[in-house]
């Protein structure tokens, strides 16, 4: 048998792999392919969806909530539409748990990959899902009468906002997916927004929860999110709610991306390196 | 050294309580343009050398090389030298067949002319000019299972691990198959597959080995051998 020597293709591959940032396009392209051919990509959407009619038919004729809205119940609620709209971003582990399962994640996993790019591009493809449903949302209640104080611009950010935010639950999922492994496990996880966007001042202004709910309210990040997007949809530009915003929704976003990179630690996508 | 290397490696699976290693000082070279079969009953340690090999699961002990590179601290080294294709048919079921193929091989580094042509190439190579445009989920086990050896086989990588590779294709492209991983032998290619077919062994094989209990029972054994002792006492191996 021929024995490896110096010139053996063993040692000199063919294989170059190309930088990350090509392979987070690559890849990204696929998992994009995945999720939006998923019938629960609209599932989402109709929930949020329905969280805009509900409680606008439910609390919408309340005067003191009316006046604190500007006159437009809309521009208030519209903030809980698109925070419901953000569990999309659960996106991103069931698509992992799926991979996991079918076995094209070993398959990707023994290939010159790495493995920080096969999560971004899982959580970059679901933030992006978040942003297009808080898109539609936004759509939706302008139709219906919303008319955000700032206009096309701070409609933007209140998708910049919500893209972030998708960031941040995006990465919760993969944390869940990589340590369960499982899609139920996974697709349960994904209702701690429920908890996340009711302590907070979602359907109230924040001077008129209970004090144990505006302690709550004080540590969970959705609540300046919410204000922040609140803000630009009723009052105007206000620096501080914005940068609060941002922060928040970044420190959510960091947060659980650590989350998930220790639980892949923990748990092993295959051999790092 | 060889093309892969075991160097007393022994893996056990946590939860297994009680139950024996899966792997125990196990200790293996393959050279390159050698096929060896690694065959044996269900839980021998067979999949577990390929997961190893692959890059897939760590020894607890022991070391694994491939062309020199340990499979875990060097392990992105050895995933540019292997192609794999593991019992689980590992592709996604969204993509078209051709457009599967393309992005493996962008992966893989090629420019986008390079992949669209290797792609065609690995298609008419793996038999699958007739579903080129189909999306994976609608395909039969069988072609699904011959697009995941052509993914294997997309880069032309110097070592190639296979877990049972042509246990669900039909007798025409299992032919096929074997042809194909004789040429690539032949060409120096380095095969180490997981079976439990000794007709596939028998075609594809230069050297045979039987794993029983995580350990080597026979090395270099023929094939006739393995036969007349299988149909011996099996409760023996």
């Amino acid at each position: 048998m021929p024995a490896t020597t110096e010139t053996s293709p063993l040692l000199v591959p063919e294989v170059h792999p190309p930088p990350w940032i090509v392979q987070v396009g690559l890849l990204t392209r696929r998992v994009a392919i995945e999720a939006f051919r998923n019938p629960v990509l609209i599932l989402n959407l109709l929930l949020a969806l329905l969280f805009l009619v509900v409680y606008d038919g439910t609390v919408g004729g309340v005067s003191l909530l009316v006046s604190f809205a500007g006159g437009n119940y809309y521009n208030f609620i519209l903030p809980a539409a698109i925070l419901a709209a953000s569990v999309g971003g659960g996106a991103a582990g069931l698509l992992l748990v799926s991979d996991i399962q079918s076995g094209y994640l070993s398959r990707q996993l023994t290939m010159p990959i790495r493995r920080s790019a096969l999560v971004a591009s899982l959580v970059l493809t679901a933030a992006v899902q978040v942003v297009l449903q808080a898109t539609v949302v936004v759509l939706f209640g302008i139709a219906l009468g919303a008319d955000p104080e700032t206009g096309l611009p701070g409609v933007l950010c209140v998708l910049g906002l919500a893209f972030v935010w998708g960031l941040g639950f995006a990465a919760y999922s993969v944390a869940v997916a990589v340590f369960s492994r499982d899609m139920q496990a996974t697709a349960a996880a994904n209702l701690i927004f429920i908890p996340l966007i009711f302590l907070s001042p979602l359907l109230v202004p924040y001077e008129y929860l209970k004090p144990w709910m505006q302690t709550a309210a004080d540590l969970n990040p959705a609540r300046y999110v919410t204000e922040g997007m609140r803000s630009l949809l009723i009052e105007g530009w206000d620096g501080q709610m914005l940068v609060d915003a941002l922060l928040a929704s970044l420190a959510f976003a960091v947060a659980m991306g650590a989350l998930a990179i220790v639980t892949i630690r923990f748990r092993s996508l295959g051999v790092e390196g | 050294m060889g093309a892969i290397q075991l160097d007393e490696v022994s893996k056990s699976y946590s939860g297994d309580n009680g139950s024996p290693p899966a792997l125990s000082q196990l200790s293996l070279t393959v050279e390159a343009g050698q096929a060896l079969a690694l065959l044996g009953a269900n839980g021998a340690g067979k999949s577990t050398v390929v997961h190893i090999l692959a890059t897939l699961s760590r020894p607890d002990s022991g070391r694994a090389t491939i062309a020199g590179f340990d499979t875990v601290k060097q392990a992105s080294r050895v995933r540019t030298r292997i192609g794999v294709a593991l019992q689980d048919v590992g592709v996604y079921g969204a993509g078209r067949v051709r457009q599967v193929l393309r992005h493996h091989a962008r992966l893989f580094g090629l420019d986008r002319s390079a992949a669209a042509r290797r792609g065609d190439e690995v298609i008419e190579l793996a038999g699958l000019t007739q579903v080129v445009g189909k999306r994976v989920h609608r395909l039969s086990g069988g072609t699904r299972r011959r697009l995941d050896l052509g993914l294997a086989l997309l880069h032309q990588p110097p070592v190639l691990l296979l877990d049972e590779p042509t246990s669900s294709l039909d007798p025409f492209s299992r032919r096929d198959f074997w042809e194909e991983l004789g040429r690539l032998r032949d060409a120096g290619t380095c095969i180490l597959f997981a079976s439990q077919s000794l007709e596939e062994t028998e075609q594809l094989a230069d050297r045979v080995t039987v794993l029983v209990g995580g350990v080597i029972w026979r090395d270099d054994i023929s094939v006739a051998e393995v036969r007349e002792a299988w149909s011996g006492d099996a409760s023996d191996h």
